[in-house]
């Protein structure tokens, strides 16, 4: 309760409101939308360090594009691919209360897959999908990640994070704006009822196919990954 | 009872072209001046030398390639442009993008790919290539304007 005030005071950056989350309970109003407010990211850093290897390599940014992001990618000469994760997944899910149940239709499942992949070309060296996996149930998200794990070069990264909060009642939709290699501007956009948090042992499983899963763990109850292809 | 007065969208630059936002042209448009559009375009833009603008009802499935593409409106197709892109907020972009320099406002939708190239010196102008489709200031034109594919 009382991050809960300090958030809704200040836009702290834990993610979280957490009253406890059951069908049957009475409804929670949305938390208050934070600040704008920046954020340090050891998974960022280590992400653009792993991919300081030349230039013209091919990043894909699933957060839409934004000039910041634009600016940050292609001043190493890369080429990148922009495409809105976040939102292709409101267009076809609606963001209302059945957000979550219509992620079982596999009607909208092909629908989201297609607007979201059909266009995207790999094979990208890099991909920064940000926040947005933790919202798919599945089986969206491994079709989500099986895509990835096809559009990306083997020996590729991914820069992913999760809410690991597992009392959290809702999650912050964001957007992300990349400051510095190590440091991203976070803007806060919506919120949407959390579902269950990912432990390391799911994200693990999540990602079975890939190389390697490097996490880390950070105060504001974020995990973040870099994922090897 | 005077005539409303003709107001042009405030990114309508003087003296360009102008497609108004009740003309839908199907074709091939190759321009020696700028060139507005604020209709439907189906087909190829190409403005080698100068500034091409979607307004904010412009609606274009299209290649384009011009010097550069201010996008208000809605874009399906790769935009190639020599000196730069400017997407702004609202605007819809589906397509690659080549350029030398892109400008991003928040609130623009971009799917695609982006190719930062950089800028060509500058050379003599091309042999300018025959008009395929003549593109006439359309904007008082309230009727539908269907150009035939002139060029396969």
């Amino acid at each position: 309760m009382l991050k809960d005030a300090f958030n809704a005071l200040f836009g702290g950056s834990a993610p979280s409101a957490r009253p406890k989350q059951s069908p049957g309970a009475k409804r929670v109003l949305k938390p208050k939308l934070a600040e704008t407010h920046s954020r340090t990211s050891q998974g960022l850093n280590q992400f653009f360090s792993n991919l300081d290897r030349g230039d013209r390599l091919r990043i894909l940014d699933l957060s839409g594009a934004s000039q910041a992001n634009l600016n940050f990618v292609l001043q190493f000469g890369h080429h990148l691919y922009c495409e809105d994760l976040a939102a292709t997944l409101d267009g076809v899910f609606e963001s209302g209360d059945d957000f979550y149940a219509r992620q079982a239709d596999d009607d909208l499942i092909e629908q989201f897959l297609s607007q979201t992949f059909a266009n995207l070309q790999g094979p990208f060296d890099g991909a920064l999908v940000w926040d947005t996996l933790q919202f798919l149930q599945p089986p969206l998200l491994d079709h989500t990640v099986g895509h990835l794990y096809r559009l990306l070069e083997p020996g590729a990264f991914l820069h992913a994070f999760f809410n690991s909060d597992e009392r959290a009642r809702w999650l912050p939709v964001n957007s992300y704006r990349i400051e510095t290699a190590g440091s991203m501007q976070v803007i806060p956009r919506d919120y949407r009822p959390a579902p269950p948090a990912f432990n390391s042992r799911a994200l693990e499983k999540v990602f079975s196919d890939f190389a390697s899963v490097k996490f880390f763990l950070s105060r504001d109850y974020v995990r973040e990954l870099i994922v090897t292809r | 009872m005077s005539a409303p007065a003709y107001r042009p969208e405030p990114e309508q630059a003087k003296g360009s072209a102008t497609i108004g936002k009740n003309v839908t042209i199907t074709g091939q448009i190759y321009s020696r001046e700028d060139l507005y559009v604020d209709g439907e375009v189906e087909g190829t833009i190409e403005l080698a030398e100068n500034r091409l603008t979607i307004g904010a009802n412009g609606k274009v499935k299209a290649g384009i390639h011009a010097r550069e593409v201010v996008i208000i409106g809605s874009v399906q197709g790769n935009v190639e442009a020599t000196e730069r892109v400017d997407i702004r907020k609202d605007a819809r972009l589906v397509g690659d993008i080549r350029t030398a320099r892109i400008v991003i406002e928040d609130g623009a939708v971009f799917k695609g790919s982006i190719d930062i190239v950089k800028a060509e010196a500058k050379t003599a102008p091309p042999a300018p290539k025959p008009a395929a489709v003549p593109v006439a200031n359309a904007a008082a034109a309230g009727a539908q304007a269907v150009l035939s594919e002139a060029k396969r």
